[in-house]
């Protein structure tokens, strides 16, 4: 057998060990303790071995093998005749004898001298985890579950295994128990330098914060999910925070900076992203594909474009954003644009509010809340609607990005009614730009985070 | 030797330590942090001017540090100091493809992209000889 749908992994970037087991698999029968979720190995050998090629009974003349062990991996990273990796642990005979799920040796002959460990979280992601040639990949339905310690990345990571729509791969970072979801600093935190992460098919990111200077800090291709992640990107170059190579990823309540790039990046069809904080960069978030594109709630804040689309975009969909501060709240660079909905979001304090290319012959633009600006529509390319506002929406304190509203502001109830949206205090006004009510604020009320504290 | 608290398991990327005392990392073992420096695009340091990408992060004087598992790309390690297996202690520079390519120990051009799998996944060429005359921007 190899790794099933129902193992998990490890990971303790401060007090793991890529040398030890990281993975337990409850679907093992007879499965015993997970392991995995210690910082230290529970047995360590320095003289595993096998009578020959193709013998999965791994033994060991120490021992101290149990029957606790069975769905735990044994990581056998030395020895002669090894196929270095790690095992399943699938039956126990004794202290000193277990089964594994295949044969460790690497077709010379038997195992000889191993130096294996069982149990303890590894430290870091390497890309071998994800190597479909190997034997200890991570497979389809699996979770990578990651603590609240600083990772350090010593290899670029190209998941090129997939999951599936039906068991997507999970990598979730947990504060102190697996699930607790996490925000804020309490987010494991992924060291990259120039090196960073692309996840192919079906994977599900969430609780995660990332700082890189790599091509794309975080680069999801096809049908990816991330959920509360922040990407820090900090290249001297043009580079992505958070970037979608293929079609179909939804990005909903990251952050994301890119100093001399984009914060996001979605250059894919079907792209949709929500609930979103992109700051500083050169571009908040770039639409860069032409079909069925959507940026809904989401805040771009001081950046040259905060949203900006520069390709073609057809059907394209802009939904209770706030643009704050931006040399064009939203842009459009290129041409040939068709059927957009520009509706309840809010452009303040931007140089520009709607930068486009040319004119827009087919879009409908209402409910949205201009104030401040030095021009709210360059050239006249698309034309305000009899529902915009203009009144000033009195922000609780943008420069420190709580874009919650007082009382007094004109956002409050100015949106379009779509029945089904509700704030975040429950009291279903409809308030134009990214729904942060906060009846005590405009001044002297408690702060609200932005996503309700998911981002920090 | 003892593990270097303050400086282990830490995120310092392109920060550099000039003024502090050696004393604070001589004698100490750093585990898990990131030191890379970014060697940013520069036209007057690629092709027949290529430059070494490397920088002094530590101050002078700092001797015997053991560094594990830490990111040291760009970096010149100390002397007297080791880097173990799990480091990576290469030169890195930003080429006109806007991709990170390990640059030969002696001559400083480029090696190797970082992202080599990738490209070749993409059907993109990982030779050297390939990257454009120019700075070739998205």
């Amino acid at each position: 057998m190899t790794t099933s749908a129902t193992a998990v992994w490890e990971y303790r970037g401060a007090s793991g060990n890529n040398d030890q087991g990281g993975g337990y698999d409850s679907g093992i029968s007879g499965a015993g303790t997970d392991y995995s979720q210690q910082d230290a190995a529970q047995l360590s050998l320095t003289d595993c071995a096998t009578s020959g090629a193709g013998v999965t009974t791994l033994t060991s003349a120490a021992g101290g093998f149990t029957a606790a062990m069975i769905g735990n991996t044994i990581n056998i990273s030395a020895g002669t005749n090894l196929n270095i990796g790690t095992y399943w642990i699938t039956a126990r005979t004794d202290t000193n004898t277990v089964t594994l799920n295949m044969a460790p040796d690497d077709g010379v002959g038997g195992v000889s001298g191993g130096t294996g460990k069982v149990g303890g979280a590894f430290a870091y992601i390497h890309d071998r985890h994800f190597d479909f040639t190997l034997h200890e990949k991570v497979e389809a339905g699996n979770t990578l579950w990651i603590k609240n310690e600083t990772m350090t990345l010593v290899t670029s990571v190209l998941a090129s295994k997939d999951g599936s729509a039906v068991l997507p791969i999970k990598i979730q970072g947990y504060n102190t128990t697996r699930g607790d979801n996490p925000t804020g600093t309490n987010r494991p935190l992924i060291v990259a330098g120039a090196l960073g992460f692309e996840f192919d098919n079906f994977y599900d990111i969430r609780n995660l914060r990332l700082t890189t200077t790599a091509t794309n800090g975080l680069k999801l291709d096809h049908q990816c999910l991330a959920v509360n992640v922040k990407v820090t990107q900090s290249s001297g170059s043009v580079r992505s925070g958070i970037e979608t190579g293929s079609t179909y990823n939804n990005i909903v309540f990251c952050e994301a900076s890119s100093t001399n790039g984009y914060a996001i990046s979605a250059h894919s069809a079907g792209g949709k992203i929500y609930g979103c904080y992109a700051h500083g960069s050169f571009v908040g978030i770039d639409m860069g594909s032409n079909d069925a594109l959507a940026v809904i709630g989401c805040i771009a804040d001081t950046c040259t474009h905060g949203i900006r689309v520069s390709s073609t975009a057809i059907a394209a969909m802009f939904c209770g954003n706030t643009l704050y501060n931006n040399t064009t709240g939203l842009s459009g660079t290129s041409t040939g644009h068709t059927s957009w909905a520009v509706i309840d979001n809010l452009f303040k304090d931007n140089t520009t509010a709607i930068g486009l290319a040319e004119l827009i012959p087919s879009a409908f633009l209402d409910y949205n809340l201009f104030h401040g600006n030095g021009t709210d529509i360059a050239s006249g390319y698309v034309t305000k609607g009899d529902n915009t506002v203009s009144t000033d929406p009195v922000f609780t304190d943008a420069a420190n990005a709580d874009f919650s509203i007082g009382s007094g502001s004109g956002a409050i109830n100015g949106a379009f009614n779509f029945e089904f949206f509700e704030d975040l205090a429950g009291t279903y006004k409809r308030n134009i730009g990214f729904d942060q009510n906060d009846p005590d604020a405009g001044g002297g009320g408690a702060t609200r985070l932005i996503n309700g504290g998911l981002i920090s | 030797m003892e593990k270097n608290i303050n400086y282990s398991h830490g995120d310092f990327l392109g920060q550099t330590f000039l003024d502090v005392d050696p004393s604070e990392f001589s004698n100490s073992t750093i585990v898990g942090s990131c030191f890379y420096q970014e060697s940013s695009w520069d036209v007057g340091s690629l092709g027949d001017s290529a430059k070494s990408p490397l920088v002094a992060v530590f101050p002078v004087g700092v001797v015997n540090v053991e560094f594990k598992r830490c990111n040291l790309d760009n970096v010149i390690i100390p002397t007297g100091s080791t880097v173990d297996s799990e480091c990576t202690n290469r030169k890195v520079r930003i080429q006109n493809d806007n991709e990170d390519w390990e640059l030969a120990a002696i001559d400083n051009k480029p090696v190797e992209p970082l992202s080599k799998k990738r490209l070749i996944r993409d059907g993109d060429s990982v030779d050297p000889r390939d990257i454009p005359t120019t700075r070739d921007l998205q």
